[in-house]
């Protein structure tokens, strides 16, 4: 009666109160399945989607907690539920009872015995079925998730010619497997953390044991210790904890990728990758600049081939960042450099439209990010409309009117092309743009070589987990340019293997 | 007793040294030497080779010494605090060399190139440039310093393939035609400006590797690189560099392949990143020989504070003729670069061995 | 020095000078846009009593406010003043541009000023930070470059780019022998040497007005001394080892005319002493071409018909070579040949006691031109007019 009377009290307690952030820490599992249930409802505080069915096992209360949604409900029934029901039981011993259900009669492959509220929680929000007998304080968490996920696919932002079309997805047991699948070795490990104090999410670290830095691992572990985040909703939101302390640069010391054949390539180098749940991007670290301009088509295609890809990339890199600049410096400044005809015409560009060549670049680069963000947000159905608009509009109409200057105009969108030659250092070159267009046309050349100075300072000065930034360009490795000067033969890469940790100039020191 | 940590390789360190004194280069005048032969100075650029080498050994056989201790430690170790005062002297030299050189870039600047660019905004992006790049540390220094090289490399390489088809051989006189006054005044004026001496003085011990091997390959190809670019400038242009007061700039405006043609203003612009990187190096010896002083602390502050003198000190070279006679004197920065290069580490050894002396009679007895 | 990490104090510092720098950058900003200033093409300078006429071809982009195709002409402008710097701020006045000098091309001197002396307004091409080395360098011949400038043909003017096109065509025809700023001022600058530079001509076809080159104006010091010819220039060019092209037409005995086209001409000049006074030896190597061998159709040529055509052109430009010295060295006393310098890199003490009456040793010295040639046989081992 009196435990009735409890329960009531606390059901009538929880509809009013509110929602406390997260359980004591280490809240222990009740003996008593009444306590344990009326505390599973008191945390989610009458959610819809939870279900707690309770029932009788040899004589003894017990009950299952799942999530709607996140199981797999025929797996349920006839793995977990059907056996829990129909099952002969030795005696009606709470302990004997758990027991077997333990070993003897559930036929999951997946089972982990929870002792606490946290882990409890944490699995049944994971897919797991948790099954409760009254009497023990334990519960048995059975693995039958079944969410909807979206479908493997080809990856978006990494599209290789001669590569795999499969990407990560969301879910973190899911690209657990794809990697897993690429490099059958029992070297590789899966480590798995928590991160978020409120969305606890699931953080899986990937890494071959006899690769590794045990030294980079451990910062990384630390840094990972220490998100202090409530919610991580997508791996970006761990990028700052895995840079260097301090680190305010443009560029990212940390890596993405959304291909399972890239990081199995990345931990063959000695990385480690962070692969978080609900995201199918895998964070890299360390992660070098020299990477940036590495794909797995430079792999797959002839060494001649991607040698000169490779050095065409480097060259729309630098020509992205520093041509809007130079164009502006060079036009407003030291015109002289300019052949006689073209300068002819440019000037007559210049002559034809109202504003100075700075402007005018600053403008058509602010309405083509303009564009660029719309293209990227707006429905598929109106991306037709947007092309059209953007074309005619800027294109030819703006030149018609004389409002910008055609060579003004090929400038920025070459720079625009050549800036998605590297995707993935499109934002730095983005802001840097804009940074060396304002120093060019306020500075001329000097303005642009000392901004070039100081960018180069900077990447310079970088370095995640003890290992240089710009390595093995600076400090140089005759070595290490086999994969950034040329991209040697594979009977060259195959000969030694290069691990990032014995990269030139870093300071990683083994213990 | 302190010790330095080898942060950098000595390649590193010499690429930077390469890197200081081919920025000199650039702004290189004889009039400076007294004369407006830049033929015998090829002669010059050979005898200065040669003295370099002889310049440079108490530096290095004071680092023998003592590997893991700059020039500033030792000192300290040997004279105690009077030591302080050795230290002082190379903190005020190496402000005064970064005086020099961009004072004379300034010149360069308003004389050659632009004459209507607001100096005081060159001297402070420069200076915000250098302090930035000094903040940053002789590692990041060193590192950026690769990548300064390899363009730097590259513009000079042009130079060269663009002068060469136009050397004519009947502009090479005999050397020392008028005498010998050209050829001394050239030899004193490269030794004078070579800053890099006591530079590795300081940098020495943070460099891992041969310092041997490294003094011989940046002490030859530094005078190799001079006297290639001056023989191809003497041949390419003839007496018309006796009318030009920085006579590479006016090589650099008459180069030209194919289309290429005009590019001395990009040129200044590779060789500006020279530039930032001596005037960074310069600052980051200056806080170097501060923190010895001074304490940690101090050493940062000083990195601003050597800017801003820098700054200050060369707006006013550029716009009074009495301190840039002052400072552009031939016998001031002779005596400068003497003092720090050869007679302060000879002191200092003969300090060392005269506590030898002492320690082995102590032991004796 | 330990790894540093950013330091509050140390980004306060940098944020104090950028803000302190940033008060100067509007004075920057305010250098003129490209389409407000004049960019110079052709320069000529003219001298008339005592004052300088300065003619400028430029051009500057017309500033409609609007549209894609807008118009670009080349205007002829001219200005007085006290001093060629004078006149181009005259000029900037009656335009409201600035003068933009880096894009020119030719240099035009006007027959008048190069006699009263070109020093009287070189400076300004060698010293002003725009004026660029490379710029050809010429003389209007009997004329002024007021008027060369204002050449038309087909009432199209001609363009400067055009002018410079002849004035260094010497790499075509070697009619003449053309010349930049940076050569004027080196041979300016030297104790010995003579300036030279191509000579144009202003010749009047009815409404047109063309210009032609007309051989080398020869410098004594910086007053202009003389003209060679055409075939005076072809030899000067021989004797200075830079004849690229050029046509010699030679009556060769038993054959006919014969066309020769010269290429790759070298020269080489040894300086000994003769009593006291330098005999300066010219050896003149050159290659050429024949591609025109007239009054010889279906006829069988003589077997040492090549010998006949390489001594026939030997004597031709040994000729040509020796009329050429003596209108520099004896009738204008001018050593566009770098004689000087040859005397100075191989007989240096005999230089030094010349230097003080350079011309009259000039003049006393002695000469031998030795020219030999090697006609080629048009890539052809053996030619079918020649019997076997």
């Amino acid at each position: 009666m009196l435990q009735i009377i409890s329960y009531l009290k606390s059901l009538f307690q929880a509809q009013g109160a509110p929602v406390s952030g997260s359980p004591s820490p280490s809240k222990q599992l009740s003996h008593n399945l009444l306590e344990n249930l009326i505390y599973f409802r008191q945390q989610y505080d009458g959610s819809s989607d939870l279900t707690i069915r309770e029932c009788k096992v040899a004589g003894v209360d017990a009950a299952v907690i799942t999530i709607e949604g996140m199981i797999n409900k025929q797996v349920f029934a006839t793995s977990v539920l059907n056996p829990i029901l129909q099952g002969a039981y030795p005696n009606n011993e709470p302990e004997n009872i758990f027991c077997f259900l333990r070993d003897e009669l559930l036929s999951t492959s997946e089972q982990v015995q929870v002792t606490s509220f946290d882990e409890a929680f944490s699995l049944a929000m994971s897919g797991f079925a948790l099954v409760a007998v009254d009497g023990y304080p334990a519960m048995l968490a059975i693995g039958v998730q079944g969410f909807s996920f979206r479908g493997l696919s080809e990856p978006s932002n990494e599209v290789m010619q001669r590569g795999a079309k499969e990407g990560f997805t969301e879910p973190l047991r899911i690209n657990m497997t794809l990697i897993r699948r690429r490099m059958k070795n029992p070297q590789l490990k899966f480590e798995m953390l928590t991160v978020g104090s409120v969305s606890k999410t699931a953080v899986c670290l990937c890494y071959l044991r006899n690769m590794v830095s045990p030294n980079v691992l451990q910062q990384i572990r630390t840094r990972l210790n220490r998100v202090d985040l409530e919610n991580v909703l997508a791996a970006g939101y761990l990028v700052p904890y895995l840079e260097q302390e301090g680190d305010l640069s443009l560029f990212s010391s940390v890596g993405i990728s959304e291909r399972p054949d890239t990081v199995c390539g990345k931990l063959a180098e000695g990385r480690v990758a962070i692969l978080v749940d609900g995201t199918p991007f895998v964070l890299l670290v360390p992660f070098l600049f020299v990477e940036n301009f590495q794909t797995m088509d430079d792999y797959t295609s002839r060494p001649f081939y991607a040698t000169f890809i490779r050095w065409l990339k480097y060259f729309a890199f630098f020509g992205a960042m520093l041509l809007p600049g130079l164009y502006v410096a060079i036009g407003t400044y030291n015109p002289e450099l300019f052949p006689g005809e073209l300068l002819n015409k440019i000037a007559s560009n210049i002559a034809s439209t109202p504003f100075s060549l700075m402007t005018e670049t600053l403008l058509i680069h602010f309405i083509y990010e303009i564009m660029r963000e719309a293209g990227l947000r707006l429905p598929k159905p109106l991306g037709h409309a947007v092309s059209i608009v953007g074309g005619l509009v800027v294109g030819d109409a703006a030149i018609s009117a004389g409002l910008i200057g055609a060579t003004t105009l090929m400038v920025v969108a070459l720079t625009a092309i050549s800036s998605y030659v590297v995707p993935s250092l499109y934002e730095p070159l983005a802001v840097l743009r804009l940074a060396f267009i304002l120093i060019g046309g306020l500075m001329g050349i000097w303005g642009v070589m000392l901004l070039f100075c100081v960018v180069l300072i900077n990447l310079c000065s970088k370095s995640n987990c003890g290992i240089p930034y710009t390595a093995p360009v600076s400090p140089f490795s005759l070595f290490g340019m086999r994969d950034v000067g040329v991209r040697a033969g594979w009977k060259t890469l195959s000969k030694r293997n290069n691990p990032v940790q014995q990269m030139p100039g870093a300071h990683v020191e083994e213990k | 007793m302190m010790t330095e940590k080898q942060v950098i390789t000595m390649p590193q360190l010499f690429c930077m040294l390469f890197i200081s004194r081919m920025v000199v280069d650039i702004t290189y005048t004889p009039y400076l030497a007294g004369g407006g032969e830049v033929w015998d100075h090829v002669l010059s650029a050979a005898i200065s080779w040669i003295l370099t080498f002889i310049m440079v050994l108490p530096v290095y056989f004071l680092y023998r010494r003592q590997p893991s201790m700059t020039l500033a430690d030792q000192a300290y170790f040997l004279m105690g605090k009077a030591g302080y005062a050795v230290t002082a002297v190379y903190a005020l030299y190496f402000l005064i060399m970064s005086c020099y050189t961009l004072s004379l870039f300034e010149v360069f600047v308003t004389n050659a190139m632009s004459p209507q660019i607001s100096l005081p905004m060159l001297t402070l992006a420069i200076l915000a440039t250098s302090c930035y790049g000094a903040f940053k540390g002789i590692e990041a220094l060193a590192r950026t310093s690769g990548f300064i090289l390899v363009v730097l490399c590259a513009s000079i390489i042009f130079l060269i393939c663009a002068l060469f088809p136009q050397v004519d051989t009947v502009n090479y006189p005999p050397f020392m035609l008028n005498g010998p006054q050209q050829t001394i005044g050239g030899v004193l004026l490269m030794l004078s400006r070579t800053a890099c001496i006591p530079a590795m003085a300081m940098l020495l011990p943070l460099a891992k590797g041969s310092a041997k091997s490294g003094i011989f390959v940046w002490n030859t190809s530094v005078h190799l690189l001079t006297g290639i670019l001056l023989t191809l400038m003497v041949g390419a242009l003839g007496e018309f560099l006796q009318t030009q007061l920085f006579p590479v700039y006016a090589a650099a405006s008459v180069a030209e392949i194919g289309v290429f043609k005009r590019m001395d203003a990009l040129y200044l612009g590779i060789w500006t990143a020279g530039l930032f990187l001596k005037t960074a190096l310069f600052l980051v010896l200056f806080s170097m020989c501060v923190r010895r002083i001074w304490g940690e602390r101090a050493g940062r502050v000083s990195i601003g504070v050597g800017g801003v003198l820098i700054g200050l000190f060369s707006l006013l070279v550029a716009h009074n003729r009495f301190a840039a006679a002052f400072l552009f004197d031939l016998n001031f920065l002779l005596w400068c670069t003497v003092t720090t290069s050869i007679l302060l580490p000879l002191l200092l050894l003969v300090v060392s061995g005269i506590r030898k002396k002492h320690r082995r009679s102590h032991a004796q007895t | 020095m330990s790894q540093n990490k950013p330091h509050k104090a140390a980004n306060f510092i940098l944020l104090i000078i950028v803000l302190v720098w940033l008060p100067f950058l509007p004075n920057y900003a305010k250098a003129p846009q490209l389409h407000e200033r004049l960019l110079v093409q052709g320069i000529g300078v003219d001298m008339e009593q005592g004052a300088f006429v300065v003619t400028l071809q430029s051009y500057h982009a017309l500033n409609t406010g609007g549209g894609a195709d807008v118009p670009t002409e080349a205007d002829v402008i001219s200005g007085v003043g006290n001093s060629v710097q004078d006149a181009f701020s005259q000029l900037s006045r009656s335009t409201g541009r600035q003068l933009m000098y880096s894009q020119n091309l030719i240099l035009l001197i006007g027959e008048k000023a190069a006699q009263e002396g070109i020093t009287e307004f070189f400076d300004f091409f060698i010293r002003h930070y725009e004026t660029r080395p490379s710029v050809s360098v010429a003389v209007v011949r009997d004329g002024t470059a007021y008027a060369a400038m204002r050449c038309k043909k087909d009432d199209t003017l001609i363009t400067a780019q055009e002018i410079a096109q002849l004035a260094t065509s010497d790499s075509l025809n070697a009619a003449s022998a053309s010349s930049m700023v940076l050569q004027m001022t080196s041979d300016l600058t030297s104790s010995t040497a003579s300036p030279f530079a191509a000579a144009l001509r202003i010749l009047e076809k009815g409404e047109d007005t063309e210009l032609q080159t007309d051989g080398t104006a020869l410098f004594l010091g910086d007053k202009l001394a003389g003209y060679l010819s055409a075939d005076q220039s072809t030899g000067l060019l021989l004797m200075r080892g830079e004849a690229a092209e050029g046509t010699q037409v030679a009556q060769v005995e038993e054959i006919g005319r014969v066309s020769y086209s010269l290429t790759g001409c070298k020269s080489d000049i040894t300086v000994t002493q003769e009593d006291g006074q330098p005999h300066f030896q010219i050896d003149v190597s050159v290659t050429a071409n024949l591609y025109e061998l007239d009054g010889v159709p279906g006829e069988q040529l003589p077997k040492d018909s090549f010998d006949r055509f390489r001594t026939t052109l030997e004597h031709q430009l040994d000729a040509l070579c020796n009329q050429t010295l003596s209108a520099c060295v004896t009738e204008y006393h001018c050593d566009p040949l770098n004689l000087g310098r040859h005397l100075r890199n191989q007989q240096t003490e005999l230089y030094h006691k010349a230097l003080d009456a350079w011309p009259q040793i000039l003049s006393n010295s002695s000469y031998q031109v030795t020219v030999s040639a090697r006609v080629e046989q048009i890539g052809q081992e053996t030619n079918p007019h020649v019997k076997t």
